[in-house]
């Protein structure tokens, strides 16, 4: 595939604050490709995509765009002459232009009309055009939002959170209306996100970010089933942290940062109940119920096993009471 | 720096000026004394903070975000200016213009010091006249920088209403 943006070992830190926002991050984008960056808060994020835009410049490290050095040393593209435009976390719509007068403002708009046309009708904003960004839903504004940048037919789009406004009913529809079109257009995205579930649905690979480092980049579903790090692993959802001699043979392990130990990361679904199944060739682990909850579809049980502390999630809790003794198995796929 | 202008006495602004203008004048050949230029440079010293500050968190508050957009989509800064940047502080410029007005029309000492020959203002009208003891004839200038000053007070206060 062909490299449209190669990253290599940028470098930012916030003098003033004394925060060293990203250390020495590298990383690939092919054509085509949608990445996400995920990471909790203060982690880099929006500084990646800012110093990819040209709004901020790194400290050190080289940025190439479509094969063209946009930064590094010596070189500073400004960023109205970098091929990428920026989707905004709260969509950064003009106040004081129209809809249509907002997607057209790009420098490049005006060539593109025909397809313009089409991303207007993909979206279903043409009866807003003539509307004004606070007459306008939260969706909606997305949408406008999205159609401004792709409407300057950039080489690189770039998203900061972009379904973080909307509410979770909401979300879901744009979310698969922004693949949609991401996926129709072939545009290479790197969008950044907090919700590790937009990462898993949305991008085709995964970068996580923790304190400006770069912890773990590979395939969204390969990041959550086998995260290099407890951080990788939390921030794909609730996960037990297992050490690895109570289920030895596990080829996917890391070595967790406050003990020292090899630990595995074992999703609460992964744990079958052994009275339900006869799965004598998984790993199992046993120990004592401490509680039952009711999360409405399925129930969380927590498991006490020799002063450790494992979720398991489970269909049914027809046969276990608060108390009992019982073991589980682990489906490590 | 430039915005200490406002916290300073009005006379000593004026002296600043007269002794930056005596060695332009020395320096240069430039006589630059008693004329409108000077009066409306001090004037600028005087009131730069009354008009930089509103709109300086007028900028930050409406532009910041906006301007990075407008860069992304390709804009030059120019482009930034003319088209997002000003349409959307142009209450606040306004604003900050009316603040002036009312603060400049009523300034007196430093009028008084550098103003050229035969220029009044209403201001340095009043004074004379209270001067001289025209006590009565004082009183219509004072009314007139009353009614000048009333007119942008009712309008801004209007403008604060109508943002909330």
């Amino acid at each position: 595939m062909n490299s449209i943006l190669s990253v290599s070992s940028i470098s930012k830190k916030y003098e003033k604050q004394n925060v060293q926002a990203l250390n020495n991050v590298s990383f690939e984008c092919d054509k085509g490709e949608i990445v996400s960056v995920v990471g909790s808060s203060g982690s880099g994020k929006s500084t990646l995509l800012k110093l990819i835009s040209g709004l901020e410049i790194p400290d050190i490290g080289e940025i190439i765009l479509k094969g063209t050095i946009i930064n590094n040393g010596s070189i500073f593209v400004p960023p109205e002459e970098r091929d990428c435009d920026l989707v905004f976390q709260d969509f950064s719509l003009f106040p004081n232009m129209t809809i249509n007068e907002n997607i057209y403002f790009g420098k490049n708009a005006h060539n593109n009309k025909s397809m313009i046309d089409e991303l207007i009708a993909l979206t279903d904003i043409s009866d807003i055009l003539s509307r004004y960004p606070h007459q306008i839903s939260g969706g909606q504004q997305q949408r406008t939002a999205l159609v401004r940048a792709l409407a300057n037919n950039p080489a690189l789009l770039l998203m900061d959170e972009p379904l973080s406004h909307l509410d979770s009913g909401l979300k879901e529809n744009v979310r698969n209306e922004l693949i949609t079109i991401l996926k129709k257009l072939e545009m290479t995205v790197i969008i950044v996100t907090h919700d590790s579930e937009d990462a898993l649905i949305i991008s085709d690979k995964t970068i996580v970010l923790n304190s400006g480092n770069l912890e773990q980049l590979d395939t969204p579903k390969n990041i959550y089933q086998y995260p290099k790090s407890e951080y990788a692993a939390r921030l794909f959802g609730k996960t037990n942290i297992v050490p690895l001699k109570l289920i030895p043979g596990v080829k996917h392990f890391f070595t967790q940062a406050s003990t020292g130990r090899e630990v595995v990361s074992i999703r609460p679904h992964q744990f079958i109940l052994q009275r339900d199944e006869n799965l004598t060739s998984l790993p199992e682990i046993n120990g004592t119920i401490r509680n039952i909850i009711d999360s409405g579809h399925r129930w969380i049980v927590e498991i006490e096993h020799k002063d450790a502390l494992f979720y398991a999630e489970i269909e049914n809790n027809n046969s276990i009471n608060i108390g009992d003794k019982e073991t589980f198995y682990i489906n490590l796929n | 720096m430039a915005s200490t202008g406002y916290s300073t006495p009005g006379a000593v602004v004026a002296m600043g000026a007269l002794i930056l203008v005596g060695y332009v004048s020395n320096t240069f050949g430039i006589l630059l004394s008693g004329t409108m230029s000077l009066l409306f440079f001090a004037y600028t010293v005087r009131f730069f903070a009354v008009a930089y500050h509103p709109i300086e968190s007028g900028f930050e508050k409406n532009c910041e975000e906006l301007n990075n957009a407008s860069k992304t989509l390709g804009s030059s800064p120019m482009r930034s200016l003319f088209s997002v940047n000003l349409p959307l502080i142009k209450n606040i410029i306004v604003a900050a213009g009316l603040l002036v007005f009312i603060d400049a029309t009523k300034e007196l000492p430093l009028t008084l010091i550098l103003r050229p020959f035969n220029f009044e203002t209403l201001a340095t009208a009043t004074f004379d006249l209270s001067n001289q003891a025209q006590i009565i004839e004082s009183s219509i200038p004072s009314l007139f920088i009353i009614f000048l000053t009333i007119i942008p007070i009712v309008y801004l206060n209007r403008r604060i209403g109508e943002g909330r």
